[in-house]
């Protein structure tokens, strides 16, 4: 039971599986709807009572029909066989009692016409009668016929006859059934050689001898009817075969098997028992003559040509064979029919069950699938959409409440998109502010990038610059100490050079020189830069400032063979400042310009412009080798473009704090390296007496 | 056969000062005003000996060391840096060159004389 239930849940398991996958493949099946589901769902539950039906009830139902129907044909065949055993048996009784019949001796002594014979006669016949023997008659030793019921044709003597031989060695003997040697009454009255017969035979014993043979010639009808008394249905019948195959009782079918042309005029020892599409015997008979007893239930082929289920089993005394049989259809026909008529049942239920759940499911999903498209419009923004469902049932509730919530949902949705919008305003506005505090951030995050990079230039610069500073104060140290001690020596020497003398003091002299100018300028910038230095206000002829200083410096020029010359516009307007620091700027420049030029010449211009003097001082110098937005770090302190050269890096830086003193401006022009420089600065025009 | 030494100093006095302290020795010496130059005149005078000034034009002291040291044909060259600044100061001269000797200005003519000749006899 418990393997059938797992077989049964193995297949029903296999027929999910298989379901699954073709709802996996079709889209159809893919249940995206609830009316699917539910057609899916009934027609899975309708056709489960089905598929039980045929996996388990009807394999159940055919193994109970089959196991009934082998223990009908075993009981039938085995009683039959009884039969059969018990009816030869009582002949056996009936040849023995003749056997023993006192008259019999006197019979078989004496000749015909005595007294025994007649009442012997008298016994046997009605014995033949009484029992439907065919012939009774009694032989002596010799075989010679001494009594017989038979008024006809008889054989006189049956000495050849097996029979004979068996029963006078002292056997009681049942022949086998054989065509008989004389003719005897058939079935139809008339008489035929070569009817179908047997015979039983027993010694007479008299004094211990055996002194002649009984013998039964028995009716094979007899048999038959015997054979026909156990029904078995409309196709049903038990029949008896001899060992070389043949049948040796009449078939049921006898009229039909005539009709074929199979047998003449009875099937006794005319039909043989073979398949007749093989020509071999039939399953149940080529069992039976192997000499055993067993069944078929699955089916064979008889003698017909028809598929049968049988019983046979072997009588081994007989050497008989008793078959019983019957046409498979009658058997499982009926079976057949009701599997037929339930199928159908089922299937129509089925059928039922599925248009029920069609138009279910559709009035089930109808009102979802409504309320599904009500709720898609709800959810795009149309919110004018309401669920139109009187139903009293649940659908009903679903919708009066979908509704509310539509309503609710329409009422929170406009106040948050006015939520929104002022949101978005209020966003805007702040994106504004941010963005703007963004932008000024960025700049002050640029402004101090900015200024950390200067400030590390400031540092790398100042690092640069007391070494610069150090150099430009050690080096004349230098020099002096070194010249002293080497003029100390040389002094001592004899005769002095001279020339040797007045380099010496030129170099102490220089390098003093240059110290002090290197002091002074530093502590120049240095009081210009605390702010405590107080410019003077008086009016200033440039004119006469440029002109003085030119001839300052001609000298200067001329000596490293530079021309120095001052270019006048014309008289230019007063000006208003401390004269001699505007005549430090003015020396500053030229100073440079010859310091950095190695030929050619320096040239001043002077010029108004707007309500500015304009005055630069151009040179055919080396020019500047920084790019063009580094030229502002000409005018820092300390900063030198060419350290080797002479100068404490103040200059400029010390012009550009006059000139910005002056409210005027300070820059460079210069068109490349070794194309020379030009300096200019502006101060503002004295305002008129008028103005 | 006297040894050649190579002065680079763009400071006039300095080597005018160098001259005066090498008169009377066997020391013939040439003089360079930058480092580029110093390079140049190393291939057509082949000194044996370079005193560089730090602080010069064109190729500063550190750089000319550098390149010296790179050119397999002159590394060996002995150099004797000389300068105003202290050796302190200038640390990455000792880091291209190991083996360099520092004179800081102002120097006699005893101390030139002693570097000069532990660098080259």
């Amino acid at each position: 039971m418990d393997s059938l239930l797992q077989q049964l849940l193995k297949h029903y398991s296999h027929l999910k599986n298989y379901c699954s996958a073709i709802a996996h493949n079709f889209h159809f099946f893919s249940f995206t709807s609830i009316k699917q589901k539910i057609i899916f769902s009934s027609i899975l539950l309708s056709t489960f009572p089905i598929f039980i039906t045929i996996v388990y009830i009807y394999p159940k139902e055919e193994h109970a029909l089959r196991d009934a129907l082998i223990q009908n044909l075993d009981s039938i065949g085995h009683k039959q066989s009884e039969f059969i055993e018990k009816w030869i048996e009582e002949r056996k009784a009936d040849i023995w009692l003749i056997a023993e019949n006192p008259n019999v001796p006197g019979v078989i002594y004496k000749s015909e016409g005595s007294e025994n014979f007649y009442r012997l006669l008298h016994h046997l016949k009605y014995t033949r009668d009484t029992y439907r023997y065919k012939e009774i008659f009694i032989c002596d030793r010799n075989g010679d016929l001494k009594i017989t019921t038979s008024t006809g044709k008889v054989i006189t003597n049956v000495s050849g006859f097996e029979f004979f031989k068996q029963a006078i060695i002292g056997t009681t003997y049942v022949s086998p059934i054989v065509p008989s040697v004389i003719p005897i009454i058939n079935e139809y009255g008339s008489l035929e050689q070569g009817m179908p017969t047997l015979f039983i035979t027993t010694p007479v014993i008299y004094e211990r001898k055996i002194i002649g043979v009984v013998c039964l010639r028995i009716d094979v009808m007899e048999i038959n009817k015997l054979m026909r008394s156990v029904r078995l249905g409309k196709t049903g019948e038990t029949y008896l075969i001899n060992k070389e195959g043949y049948m040796i009782s009449e078939s049921k079918f006898l009229s039909s098997l005539k009709d074929f042309g199979l047998v003449k005029q009875r099937t006794t020892l005319e039909l043989k028992l073979i398949d007749p599409f093989t020509g071999n015997f039939t399953k149940g008979v080529a069992e039976c003559l192997k000499g055993g007893s067993g069944y078929d239930a699955n089916g064979y082929i008889d003698y017909r040509g028809k598929t049968v289920l049988g019983f046979w089993q072997w009588l081994p005394e007989l050497e008989w064979g008793i078959i019983a049989e019957i046409d498979k259809d009658e058997w499982y026909g009926s079976v057949k029919k009701l599997h037929k008529i339930t199928f159908s049942i089922l299937f129509l239920l089925t059928l039922a069950v599925v248009s029920f759940a069609f138009v279910f499911g559709k009035k089930i999903s109808e009102p979802i699938v409504y309320l599904t498209d009500v709720t898609k419009s709800i959810s795009e923004g149309d919110f004018s959409k309401r669920v139109n469902i009187s139903a009293k049932d649940e659908i009903g509730e679903l919708s009066k409440s979908f509704n509310k919530m539509a309503d609710f949902v329409e009422e929170k949705t406009h106040a948050l998109e006015e939520y929104t919008s002022n949101l978005e305003k209020i966003i805007e506005e702040r994106t504004k502010d941010l963005t703007q505090i963004n932008k000024e951030l960025e700049k002050q995050s640029h402004d101090l990038e900015k200024a950390y990079k200067e400030l590390l230039t400031l540092d790398q610069m100042k690092d640069k610059m007391i070494r610069d500073v150090s150099h430009e104060l050690k080096s004349p140290v230098a020099q002096v100490q070194m010249a002293i001690d080497l003029w100390t020596k040389e002094i001592k020497k004899d005769p002095l050079d001279r020339s040797k003398k007045e380099r010496f003091e030129h170099i102490i002299s220089s390098s003093l020189q240059r110290l002090r100018k290197t002091i002074e300028s530093i502590l120049d910038l240095s009081v210009l830069e605390s702010g405590r230095f107080v410019f003077k206000k008086e009016p200033i002829q440039m004119d006469e400032i440029i002109h003085q200083t030119v001839m300052d410096m001609k000298l200067l020029a001329e000596k490293k063979g530079l021309t120095l010359t001052y270019h006048s516009s014309g008289n230019l307007p007063v000006t208003i400042g401390d004269k001699n620091e505007i005549s430090r700027v003015l020396i500053n420049l030229i100073d440079n310009a010859i310091k950095y030029t190695e030929s050619g010449s320096i040239n001043i211009y002077g010029k108004c412009k707007d309500s500015y003097l304009e005055i630069s001082v151009e040179d055919t110098g080396m020019g500047i080798g920084l790019p063009k937005e580094e030229y502002s770090k000409l005018f820092e302190r300390f900063f030198q473009e060419h350290p080797t050269m002479y100068g404490s890096g103040v200059g400029l830086a010390l012009c550009k704090n006059i000139v910005e003193a002056h409210k005027g401006r300070i820059w460079v022009d210069c068109k490349g390296i070794g194309k020379g420089t030009s300096f200019k600065f502006t101060l503002p025009v004295a305002p008129s007496e008028n103005s | 056969m006297s040894k050649k030494i190579l002065i680079v100093e763009d400071e006039q006095e300095f080597f005018f000062f160098y001259e005066m302290m090498l008169e009377d020795t066997d020391y013939t010496i040439v003089h360079a005003l930058d480092g580029k130059q110093a390079l140049e005149m190393i291939e057509t005078e082949k000194p044996d000996l370079i005193i560089l000034d730090l602080l010069l034009d064109k190729l500063p002291g550190d750089e000319f060391l550098k390149q010296l040291k790179s050119s397999p044909p002159h590394k060996d060259i002995p150099v004797i840096v000389a300068s105003s600044f202290s050796p302190h100061s200038n640390k990455t001269i000792f880091e291209i060159d190991p083996d360099v000797s520092y004179l800081e200005k102002p120097f006699t003519q005893e101390r030139l004389m002693e570097v000069i000749k532990r660098k080259i006899e």
